[in-house]
């Protein structure tokens, strides 16, 4: 089946089963490797994309689901001075997420400061629960969501 | 792909009537909303599903969330995620917080409400809630549509029926003043051995005007005790020495007598729950 849909900015088209799972049309038709295969069930944030705006596991949903829509990766999502927001602010935290939850953080962090709000510390919480890794320490983690929102909001008002 | 093995055909119908038509046409189709459940935990690379699938997720109407005076009104196909996005105030803290124990905030994003209530796994997340709630469900099909209540939906001779589709959910709004959603055990790693509890009451100038209470069990199945909940009702706060009440035989001769199995360890952690919320409401006053 022809599935037509806009990745990373770009009209891309492919032709495979509408049953395989997006993460594998990804991988295996695009050479996109961000996005990580692990539990199947959603839970982990490896392979964590931006469909429309929102963040989804790619390991959920079948290629049929997409067509027609905006699908953005980490490798998209790199380009982006919001990416750099974040970022930035792990890296003066001393935050260094892990391979397999890089992808589900940063959307995850991504999308709790676009909220135009400073982000509270349960809700910082939370999102580390939901995506639960030993890589990097608590503390290191609501610092650098604090930094990135610092960020964001600095840019904001710099646009101004 | 497994050799000799047919891709599906998927339908990506727009309108409601349009869906009624193809499901009419191709009963033994899959409804496909969120996808969640169909896929969680599978890991074959091309998962097998029927030969027809009907996409939902491009019917505008399915998505819906409409507040009107005395109910909410929620598309089958809604987000779990847009439902709370609503905000807890309309919710209420009951609700907001069971739709906000499922699952991760990515799979919220794709999840959808009917799904819940349809998957024959995953009754034990909202429907305690719901039923305690009066939540309807309109199930329509080519030609005709019904409004069932959410405990009859549950007796597999009234739910749904070939042919019929989940569209929407209403969800009367109440005056319970005092709400309470609790998890014993973890929902998202240990689907099986969790229970979940919800409570609302009523409380109005010292009285408690109603209260009810339901447990899903492990086993999907839904336990409340309603002349329990009837001989409280009424009753002045604060209420002490329940458990030694005869009223409390109720509960504890329900807790015995269940159908459901249910540990000496279990039976204490649900007396345990209760009677916290009964603290909670003496707290309030």
């Amino acid at each position: 089946m022809r599935i037509d849909f806009s990745l990373n900015g770009k009209k891309v088209s492919t032709d495979t089963p509408p049953e395989k799972r997006l993460i594998d049309v990804l991988r295996e038709d695009f050479g996109l490797l961000s996005a990580k295969n692990a539990c199947y069930s959603g839970e982990c944030g490896s392979c964590t994309v931006l469909l429309e705006g929102q963040t989804i596991p790619a390991c959920q949903i079948p290629v049929f689901t997409i067509r027609a829509k905006h699908l953005i990766t980490m490798e998209g999502f790199r380009g982006t001075e919001k990416y750099l927001d974040i970022i930035n602010a792990f890296s003066e935290a001393k935050c260094t997420p892990c391979p397999f939850c890089f992808n589900g953080k940063v959307f995850a962090v991504d999308r709790l400061i676009d909220n135009r709000r400073s982000p509270e510390i349960s809700e910082i919480m939370a999102l580390l629960s939901d995506h639960a890794c030993g890589c990097a320490s608590v503390s290191s983690f609501i610092q650098g969501v604090k930094y990135a929102f610092q960020n964001r909001e600095l840019r904001g008002e710099l646009l101004r | 792909m497994i050799k000799n093995r047919r891709s599906p055909l998927v339908y990506y119908p727009k309108t409601v009537n349009e869906l009624l038509q193809l499901y009419k046409s191709m009963p033994d189709s899959l409804l496909f909303a969120g996808g969640t459940e169909i896929l969680y935990g599978r890991r074959e690379k091309y998962p097998v599903l029927p030969n027809n699938i009907i996409l939902l997720s491009r019917i505008e109407e399915l998505a819906a969330i409409k507040r009107s005076e005395g109910y909410l009104e929620i598309g089958a196909c809604a987000k779990l995620n847009k439902i709370l996005g609503i905000g807890e105030h309309v919710l209420k803290p009951a609700l907001y917080q069971a739709i906000k124990s499922i699952a991760t905030c990515e799979v919220r994003n794709l999840a959808t409400l009917g799904g819940n209530i349809c998957s024959s796994y995953r009754k034990k997340t909202l429907f305690p809630l719901l039923t305690l709630l009066d939540t309807r469900l309109e199930l329509r099909k080519h030609g005709g549509s019904r409004w069932i209540n959410l405990k009859k939906y549950m007796i597999e001779s009234e739910g749904l029926q070939p042919g019929e589709v989940l569209t929407r959910i209403r969800i009367p709004f109440n005056n319970f003043n005092n709400q309470a959603f609790v998890i014993t055990g973890d929902l998202k790693s240990d689907y099986h051995n969790a229970m979940t509890f919800a409570f609302i009451a009523s409380v109005q100038k010292e009285v408690l005007s109603d209260i009810r209470f339901s447990i899903g069990f492990s086993n999907n199945s839904i336990f409340r005790v309603r002349d329990f909940e009837d001989a409280l009702s009424g009753r002045k706060l604060p209420i002490f020495g329940l458990t030694e009440d005869p009223v409390y035989n109720r509960l504890t001769t329900a807790l015995k007598s269940n159908d459901i199995e249910i540990s000496p360890f279990r039976r204490q952690q649900i007396e345990g729950m209760f009677l916290s919320f009964l603290h909670q409401l003496n707290d309030t006053l």
